[in-house]
């Protein structure tokens, strides 16, 4: 799941690309491509699991929310969710469990996963693609 | 290039014209110098014009001098919307609702302190945490009561619990309550997120700063303000954090999904909108009030605790008194006299400052003769500005500018500029500096943003606020 960031020009915040070979892949590139923006600093303890479930009109949406949702989990537990469990994943619903280690510090901080100039999809070539523009 | 079509209607004033696009209800106008227009990035006039095809919009769309490019809207937009025939939109307010800013007189000049300007920057450094995602952690971190009494209370609740004194919420927009915040209207995510981060400054571009007054432009009206040369001041800057976030980030998911039932198309997400008379769109409006609310409360903590360090350094004599407070990312009800007709508009400013003339019913005694206290501040290291509001500023809602502006990509700034050859120039110029990391720093070099007295001369000349005092930093505290 290779993923690489752009940074926008002018606004200071930035792009990420991730190329998938399956819809459960871009959603876990997606997240690991998260957190190489903010850089939890890992301490030791014990891993903490969550349940999650979103609903949204179309898949761009639900990656955003799904995103989002991570983000603001991230948040309130102290805890770098980097693993998904999917139970079902759909272009609509999404049902899985996120497993992850507390953190001590971020290196960056994300106000929140946009919609601005958001792409996702399946491309041509058989890969998923998503492009996602984060406000830091 | 499209700001190629933006008339001159003077030399601070440009028009994009309602046929230039066939979905403008309104003309687009933008104060800037023409110099400064040239080098204004394409998207952030697009983001502009996008404003203009949001059903019930008047007037025009506006863009202050320190225009760039944003979400939905450019940093440095306004619009007003029709309170019964228009809609509102969260991406319009911005995800950190009520970022905004606080300044604090000291009855001290430079020289009455100068010896103890370092040990007072690292205790307020100390005592204020700024770091990424950090919050105040368990030695203060609210319960979710404490939290829906802040959404509902802001400001003045935490006057009433001893954090602060009557004085700063005279001094403060709204004196520091929007009374139609809706607790309820706030996720549960988003009083999580807020717990423990009342009382905190954040990253990105929030920071205090201890400045001098270096220049007074209006000697009267510092004179209401309480400046005079050479008094050491303390600005604030920082919004409703996490809390703020996640309300922009509820109610957006809820738009988008929602514009499609009142049949209204956006040219981008970002800017998804409902009526503002709609179920949803009042309860953005609860919402967005609650996180202004919250916002409010955090510079009044963070007032608190630099008060307490400021008297443990100098004594309980030594004061500090708040000159205003006031929010560049904000929804508001406000009345205007439209074709002459006094009409409710809702007032979407993100990354404008609101600036009230004299007698204007929503300041405080106390600046009815001068005018509402305007705060802009610098990027690090330059000079920040106290103007006033004045009655010519009607033309732009009663709104102007509410910083330098970002021209260049916080990762330029990180890749072209030497974290510590910007210590250096900026210790040069007798400027203590006190962050936690460097690449917080480089983001933030001057050289990252428009210059401020620059885009301070255009709304001065404009009218839409007038200059009354430049302040210098003399120590920089900022987050990661």
């Amino acid at each position: 799941m290779p993923f690489v960031f752009e940074n926008l020009p002018q606004s200071g915040d930035i792009r990420l690309r991730v190329v998938a070979d399956s819809k459960t892949e871009l959603f876990q590139g997606a997240l690991e491509g998260m957190l190489g923006i903010i850089k939890p600093e890992i301490q030791q303890g014990s891993f903490k699991v969550i349940k999650v479930d979103i609903q949204a009109a179309d898949l761009a949406t639900l990656l955003v929310d799904f995103l989002n949702f991570v983000l603001a989990q991230m948040n309130i537990h102290l805890v770098a969710f980097s693993t998904i469990y999917f139970q079902s994943l759909t272009d609509q619903t999404l049902s899985a469990k996120l497993k992850g280690q507390p953190y001590k510090r971020l290196t960056e901080e994300i106000k929140a996963v946009t919609y601005y100039n958001l792409k996702v999809g399946l491309q041509s070539n058989g890969k998923w693609e998503a492009s996602v523009v984060f406000d830091i | 290039m499209l700001h190629e079509n933006f008339i001159k209607i003077n030399d601070y004033l440009w028009e994009a014209p309602k046929g230039l696009r066939n979905e403008m209800g309104v003309p687009a106008r933008v104060y800037i110098s023409e110099d400064m227009k040239k080098d204004t990035e394409e998207e952030a006039f697009q983001q502009l014009i996008n404003l203009t095809t949001l059903p019930g919009i008047v007037k025009y769309s506006l863009a202050m001098p320190d225009i760039h490019t944003g979400y939905a809207s450019p940093i440095g937009g306004v619009a007003a919307l029709d309170a019964k025939e228009g809609v509102i939109s969260p991406g319009l307010c911005g995800y950190d609702i009520n970022c905004g800013m606080r300044l604090l007189k000291s009855n001290y000049t430079l020289e009455e302190i100068r010896p103890q300007l370092d040990k007072i920057a690292s205790k307020i450094q100390r005592e204020i945490p700024s770091g990424l995602g950090k919050g105040r952690g368990q030695s203060m971190k609210f319960s979710l009561t404490d939290i829906d009494k802040i959404l509902a209370g802001g400001a003045q609740w935490l006057v009433e619990q001893g954090y602060g004194e009557k004085e700063d919420l005279d001094n403060c927009e709204a004196n520091g309550r929007l009374e139609w915040a809706q607790v309820k209207a706030v996720s549960l995510l988003a009083k999580q997120r807020g717990q423990d981060q009342v009382g905190t400054l954040g990253s990105g571009n929030h920071f205090l700063e201890i400045q001098k007054v270096a220049e007074i432009f209006d000697e009267e009206t510092a004179k209401i303000f309480g400046l005079f040369p050479n008094q050491v001041v303390i600005m604030i800057h920082t919004g409703s954090r996490g809390l703020g976030h996640q309300v922009c980030t509820d109610y957006l998911k809820l738009m988008v999904e929602a514009m499609n039932r009142y049949g209204i198309k956006v040219p981008d997400r970002e800017l998804a909108c409902v009526p503002f008379t709609s179920q949803e769109g009042q309860d953005y409006f609860g919402a967005m009030a609650g996180a202004a609310n919250f916002a409010w409360a955090n510079r009044q903590l963070i007032t608190y605790f630099i008060k307490k360090v400021w008297k443990e350094t100098f004594g309980q004599q030594a004061q500090l008194t708040s000159l205003y407070d006031v929010a560049h990312n904000i929804i508001k009800r406000e009345k205007y006299s439209i074709g002459g007709e006094e009409k409710e508009l809702l007032v979407h400013r993100k990354g404008a400052t609101r600036a009230f003339p004299p007698n204007h019913l929503e300041i405080s005694e106390k600046y009815k003769l001068s005018g509402q206290p305007v705060l802009i501040p610098g990027s690090m290291g330059t000079s920040s500005y106290i103007l006033k509001g004045v009655a010519t500023g009607e033309q732009s809602f009663y709104s102007t500018c509410h910083g330098s502006g970002r021209i260049m990509s916080r990762h330029a700034a990180i890749r072209v500029l030497d974290p510590y050859e910007i210590v250096n120039n900026t210790r040069k110029k007798g400027i203590i500096v006190k962050v936690w990391s460097l690449k917080g720093l480089t983001e933030e070099a001057p050289q990252a943003y428009k210059n401020i007295d620059e885009v301070v001369g255009v709304v001065h000349k404009a009218g839409l606020s007038l200059k009354v005092a430049k302040l210098i930093p003399l120590a920089v505290i900022k987050g990661e």
